[in-house]
């Protein structure tokens, strides 16, 4: 009989310790409230146990904690700085991600931007057999120059150029051009290819069929893209005399800018061919012989190429910026 | 700290923008949400990374906030930074290295109150850091669920939405939580303060 008493105060007593947190919390319901303190009432043990329990918790509670080292307010800065970082993530990637890919994609566009430079490279020195020659960089550099030159030459004249071809038949290119004695000329003859001063590669000759024989002259003429070609390299060939520029007149045959270009830097607008009515009446037609050498010159490749060059490099460098400005921002 | 009747008000206007209204809010909780944020870290520096680390996540999170009480919610944030502080803690244990260069325990940082003489202000330094060296014996889960009870004032079911548990979890953690401290805190009886030693202890 003492015994049941014994083990049933002993139960009694676990339940009652395992409850008597929450009372010391007040967080009993109040039928289970009054159990712990019926058995409060007459058991000391559990008296003292509740007794340390409210101890810790009141020490706890009055424990002093440093004071605030500083406010907390939140500075319209911290929260628009991040604000700015947000758009980075719409694309759905931390900045960690993205920057493994635009490193990537820069490595990619580098060597395709390298490929296509070396293709240049080998196509000129390799089979035009001309191991000695400049640099096909310098070359166009110096065939710009100079069809700059000639240009101004003629727009200081106020001469207008047209230089007609026979048209199209079968796969024979027969480019027409028609050039206006105005300003905007400059940009479009600057690309002109001048076969005079260069050694000329001979399998240039082989001219794509792809490039229409049409001109978009005055499309081309405003085209953004290839004044900036143009302007940047002129530096270079700053000692050329206008003399030797000279028989560069006769070439206007076909600009190189007539080839369609797959790269987005040489987004033209087509526009309508300008009828040879609306040319300024002193005008030149080139002479056969002339079409033979730009025949033999073929532009569209070169065009292509250079384009695509212009093209890679440009987007080699903004994903090269992209690429450091990413990681910038990681680092932060 | 009793919820401020503005609480629903100020938290609307930061809803459409207002980060003045916002920061009474920051205001009025900084001093709790710091207080358990340094309960729960034990360290004050990181207590105030994480306290600065809160309220700016709140903010950005405002639109989030649903009504009830805001001392909630903010402490729900504090505990899910203090959380993610102790993760990186354990990640990259650089204390260990610390604690072996600190010989003594760290002399903590300075509890000033004004018109306290130096040993009053002495014994409720060492007070402090003795609760605090219990503390620190706790799992994180009970360490939280303690401080969110005796620091911030929490009933249980507060705790339990905090923390996302259930409620009979929240109270076996802080009955755990609170023997295990007052156990560790009897055998430093002696080490105590007079004042703060329990007296009828049998």
């Amino acid at each position: 009989m003492l015994d049941f008493l014994r083990r049933r105060t002993r139960s009694e007593h676990k339940r009652i310790a395992a409850v008597l947190s929450a009372y010391v919390d007040g967080e009993l319901a109040a039928q289970d409230q009054q159990r712990v303190e019926a058995h409060l009432a007459q058991c000391d043990a559990c008296a003292g146990e509740l007794r340390t329990l409210q101890y810790t918790k009141a020490l706890l509670a009055e424990a002093p904690t440093p004071p605030i080292p500083r406010s907390f307010v939140v500075r319209r800065a911290d929260v628009e700085a991040p604000a700015d970082r947000a758009p980075r993530r719409l694309f759905g990637l931390s900045t960690r991600l993205a920057y493994g890919y635009l490193k990537g994609a820069t490595a990619l566009v580098t060597v395709a931007f390298a490929l296509v430079v070396a293709g240049d490279l080998i196509a000129q020195l390799g089979f035009g057999g001309a191991m000695l020659a400049p640099a096909p960089a310098e070359q166009a550099i110096v065939v710009e120059k100079e069809a700059e030159k000639v240009v101004e030459e003629a727009v200081e004249k106020e001469v207008a150029v047209q230089a007609t071809e026979g048209m199209q038949e079968g796969d024979k290119e027969t480019p027409t051009l028609v050039v206006e004695g105005t300003p905007e000329m400059e940009v479009q003859v600057e690309k002109v290819v001048v076969p005079t001063a260069v050694p000329l590669p001979v399998e240039r000759s082989a001219v794509p069929t792809a490039s229409p024989p049409v001109l978009e002259k005055e499309e081309i003429v405003q085209a953004p893209a290839a004044p900036e070609a143009g302007t940047t390299q002129d530096a270079a060939v700053e000692d050329l005399s206008p003399t030797e520029a000279a028989p560069v007149e006769e070439t206007y045959g076909v600009s190189e800018i007539s080839a369609p270009s797959p790269m987005p830097t040489a987004t033209l607008p087509p526009s309508p061919l300008p009828s040879p009515t609306q040319t300024s009446t002193p005008s030149v037609t080139l002479e056969p012989a002339v079409t033979a050498v730009t025949e033999r010159r073929g532009y569209g490749r070169p065009g292509i190429l250079r384009i695509a060059e212009i093209g890679l490099g440009t987007t080699v460098l903004i994903l090269l910026v992209a690429t450091l400005a990413v990681r910038r921002q990681q680092s932060r | 700290m009793p919820q401020s009747m503005d609480d629903p008000a100020l938290a609307a206007a930061a809803q459409q923008g207002d980060l003045d209204a916002f920061n009474q809010l920051v205001i009025h909780y900084q001093k709790l949400a710091y207080h358990v944020a340094y309960r729960i870290l034990s360290d004050a520096d990181a207590a105030a990374d994480a306290t600065q680390d809160a309220f700016l996540r709140a903010y950005k999170a405002i639109g989030q906030y649903r009504g009830g009480s805001f001392k909630a919610w903010i402490l729900r944030i504090v505990t899910n930074t203090c959380y993610d502080q102790l993760r990186a803690k354990q990640r990259r244990p650089t204390s260990s290295l610390d604690a072996l260069l600190v010989t003594e325990p760290s002399p903590g940082p300075s509890f000033v109150d004004q018109a306290e003489s130096p040993e009053a202000y002495a014994e409720r330094q060492e007070l402090s850091r003795t609760i605090q060296t219990g503390i620190d014996a706790l799992p994180p889960d009970q360490r939280v669920a303690l401080t969110l009870c005796d620091v911030a004032g929490m009933d249980y079911q507060e705790i339990a939405e905090v923390t996302r548990v259930s409620l009979g979890t929240v109270k076996s953690r802080i009955s755990r939580a609170r023997t295990k401290l007052r156990d560790y805190l009897l055998t430093q009886q002696e080490l105590l303060p007079a004042q703060y030693r329990l007296r009828d202890n049998p």
